[in-house]
């Protein structure tokens, strides 16, 4: 009895207790050791603290950069330590990671020490009451009713048993005293507001454990089975593969982008799966693989429309070429093929951009290979041949980038959300109420004094007591 | 009218109701008092009208959609929730000097939306990213986190003007409601903020992993969102176990502030953000 009034006593004012299980183990190992150092809530304050401080210097220096990038901004030196303490990715390294890991243990071993002091008093099962600590309340009410205490005790249990879990009646001497609860389960908000973080941990540890997190980029029409990782641009096999069958951007009339469209097409073994149209915000979800809408642009141009200019001023031929295709040209002037298309081509030190590169076989001489800048239409007249060749028109078709990711930790980080938002709410804004009534028989009638005391929001309690004494002091049968 | 021209006469109205604040604050006036209640009620009924008009108006344009796209439209919104908390926490609490200090802020942040050359009125078609159901969610409740932050701002540092003015029990330094109150007023609209702060960031998470795959990327904006919530958890730890209290919570409080802030705008001037590749 001593005991439990006395760990009541300590957490009725809502602070939880500054010290910790009283059931003590003398053995003094390294696992003791490490568990008083864990359920510190000192510590979690200076890691939540710590954890804010250092995160603001990854959004000071961009993250993942190219290294050139960071060489340019801070010098060589600087770049070198910088890199050495893996602040150019900080928010994956080890030492942030272990920051985390750190306070995750530190929510866990607080919560289960806590819980363990708390337990009695969140499960018990007849709840004690001590009268001088409701006597001590500022809402304490006090009147004279004409009725009896039995009327009154009656007349109040009737009106608890709608709003309070639990209603008792005691009699210590000459007074009467009617106690009753509600919320003593919302003494556990905190709990749970700390398991939503160890599900939110989970599903971080899951995701990157089980999951990937990759790009793809399809030009249009075309078809592609393996994505890249985007950390490490590792290529990654994926159970089916992905046709891009058009791609389309329109715009606003203020030249920003209105929507982008992918129109795919899932097959695996000759067998089309699923077909949809991906925009941002509308992914395509498949067998806990998700293909989004991430960023799209040119693919550099796979065929080429040429104009043949004969050196003898006679009207140009055309030839349309794909990479790898070949033409015969008329009068026996030899075969031409394009065996390429180049980003860039130096000519010199000059760079002429994109250039198609070309074999022309003549019959029974050396193949020689031609260059053809797309942009000077007339640098193939310096070769002299008996045609000079230029690009005249190409095809470059639109790629899709699509960020392609499966994360099985998803419905686990949900869940830790939902948890959160409903530990925060009884955390924070429900409460464990007791109200004390007690009634003592005196000449003039009955002395009631009303008072009740919350673990927080203490205006909520206050306003019953007002609520209570209102309900005792009307005259009776009302 | 147009909903602009509008907003215009609510950052009138809510300059009035200020300076009323004010007043009544200094020469402890009743009557302005109840004026500057007035005032600012009709300035956030304006306010809430100008947002609603918007909304109508990007349909008129053919656009479509809910007022919450840029630097304007967060503005006006965050002026709304300011003065909206404001009204509750003055009503229940009945502190001119609360007023005097919240209200201001509902002024500056229409101010700024109407006068800063940096910040467009213009009603703009929405970008891909933001066409979402997600994007209503996020932003109400990550701004009236803010706001109330704002306001445990203004508790904080009339509890610190207190604190300093101990000595000084004359005149405006009197009328500094009572230094209880004012702790227990921070703890509460902390506490409120914090919960929206957690829903704003848990919507927008759950929006970035509809629009990219991913509920976290660790962006300058979500890893400033979550220095803020960080920072407002060690405040409630403190606070609630280590039994901190009084000027050093009223520091956190104001210090958190500047969080929130650095959330709202300061991410804007980082180097590089966004715009990958480009190092300032």
């Amino acid at each position: 009895m001593a005991e439990t009034a006395r760990i009541q006593e300590i957490s009725a004012d809502g602070r939880e207790p500054a010290k910790e299980s009283t059931d003590q183990d003398p053995y003094e190992g390294p696992g003791r050791i490490l568990w008083n150092f864990l359920k510190s809530v000192r510590l979690g304050v200076v890691l939540m603290a710590g954890l804010a401080a250092v995160s603001i210097i990854g959004t000071f220096i961009p993250q993942n950069q190219p290294e050139d990038a960071y060489k340019d901004a801070f010098g060589d030196a600087w770049t070198r330590l910088l890199s050495g303490l893996d602040l150019f990715d900080m928010y994956h390294s080890s030492w942030f990671r272990l920051l985390l890991a750190l306070l995750v243990a530190n929510i866990v071993v607080c919560s289960i020490d806590r819980f363990r002091a708390q337990r009695k008093i969140i499960f018990t099962q007849n709840p004690h009451f001590l009268p001088e600590r409701f006597r001590k309340q500022e809402n304490r009410q006090s009147l004279i009713s004409p009725a009896s205490p039995r009327e009154l005790a009656g007349r109040f249990a009737h009106h608890a048993r709608r709003s309070f879990s639990v209603v008792g009646t005691e009699q210590r001497g000459k007074t009467t005293y009617v106690y009753a609860e509600r919320g003593r389960w919302t003494r556990l908000g905190v709990y749970i507001v700390h398991a939503s973080v160890v599900l939110l941990a989970l599903g971080a540890m899951m995701g990157s454990f089980f999951g990937f997190d990759g790009y793809m980029k399809i030009a249009e029409g075309e078809t592609a089975s393996q994505c890249f990782e985007r950390s490490t641009g590792k290529p990654l096999a994926l159970p089916f593969s992905v046709s891009c069958e058009k791609f389309s951007v329109s715009f606003n009339d203020n030249g920003s982008p209105k929507e982008y469209r992918s129109s795919l097409a899932l097959s695996s073994g000759g067998r089309t799966l699923v077909k949809k149209d991906v925009l941002v915000n509308h992914p395509l979800r498949y067998r806990g693989i998700s293909l989004f809408q991430s960023s799209y642009g040119k693919m550099p141009p796979n065929r080429i429309t040429l104009a043949l200019t004969p050196s003898g001023g006679d009207a140009p031929l055309t030839r349309t070429l794909s990479v790898g295709e070949s033409s015969t040209l008329p009068g026996k002037r030899g075969v031409l093929t394009l065996k390429s298309i180049a980003d860039s081509y130096a000519f010199g030190n000059r760079e002429l951009g994109e250039t198609a590169i070309l074999v022309l076989q003549k019959p029974g001489a050396k193949a020689v290979e031609v260059a053809v800048p797309f942009r000077f239409p007339a640098f193939d007249k310096m070769r002299r041949g008996e045609f000079a060749l230029s690009v005249k028109e190409y095809e470059s078709p639109y790629y899709t980038g699509l960020s392609v990711s499966r994360d099985p930790g998803v419905p686990l980080v949900y869940l830790g959300f939902l948890v959160l938002i409903a530990g925060l709410f009884i955390t924070f804004f429900l409460s464990h109420q007791r109200v004390l009534v007690e009634l003592s028989e005196n000449k003039s009638g009955t002395r009631v004094a009303v008072s009740g005391i919350a673990n927080r929001n203490e205006p909520g309690v206050d306003e019953r007591v007002k609520r209570i004494a209102a309900l005792l002091s009307a005259p009776a049968g009302a | 009218m147009e909903s602009s021209q509008i907003l215009s006469v609510v950052t009138f109205v809510y300059g009035l109701a200020a300076a009323l604040y004010i007043f009544a604050w200094v020469f402890r006036a009743e009557t302005a008092f109840r004026f500057a209640f007035g005032f600012l009620a009709a300035g956030a009924a304006g306010n809430a009208l100008g947002i609603g008009l918007r909304w109508v108006e990007s349909y008129r344009l053919g656009y479509g959609h809910a007022p919450f796209s840029n630097m304007y439209e967060s503005l006006v919104f965050f002026a709304l929730t300011i003065s909206a908390i404001c009204l509750v926490v003055v009503r229940r609490t009945k502190m001119p000097a609360l007023g005097a200090l919240a209200s201001p802020l509902a002024f500056l942040a229409l101010c700024y939306a109407s006068l800063s050359p940096h910040v467009s009125d213009r009603i703009e078609p929405l970008l891909p990213a933001l066409k979402s159901n997600w994007l209503i969610a996020h932003v109400m409740t990550c701004f009236l986190g803010y706001a109330a932050f704002a306001v445990g701002f203004c508790a904080g540092i009339l509890y610190l003007l207190r604190e300093r003015s101990r000595e000084r029990r004359d005149g405006i330094w009197a009328r500094i409601p009572d230094a209880g109150a004012l702790d227990n007023l921070t703890h509460r609209v902390v506490v409120f903020g914090f919960l929206f702060l957690t829903i704003g960031i848990i919507t927008g998470a759950v929006w970035a992993n509809s629009a990219w795959g991913r509920y976290w990327g660790w962006d300058p904006k979500e890893t400033w969102s979550l220095i803020t919530w960080l920072f407002y958890a060690t405040f409630l730890h403190a606070r609630l176990v280590r039994g901190w209290k009084g000027s050093r919570v009223a520091w956190l409080s104001s210090a958190g502030f500047a969080a929130v802030i650095f959330t709202y705008f300061g991410v804007n001037y980082l180097p590089g953000l966004h715009s990958y590749g480009a190092m300032g």
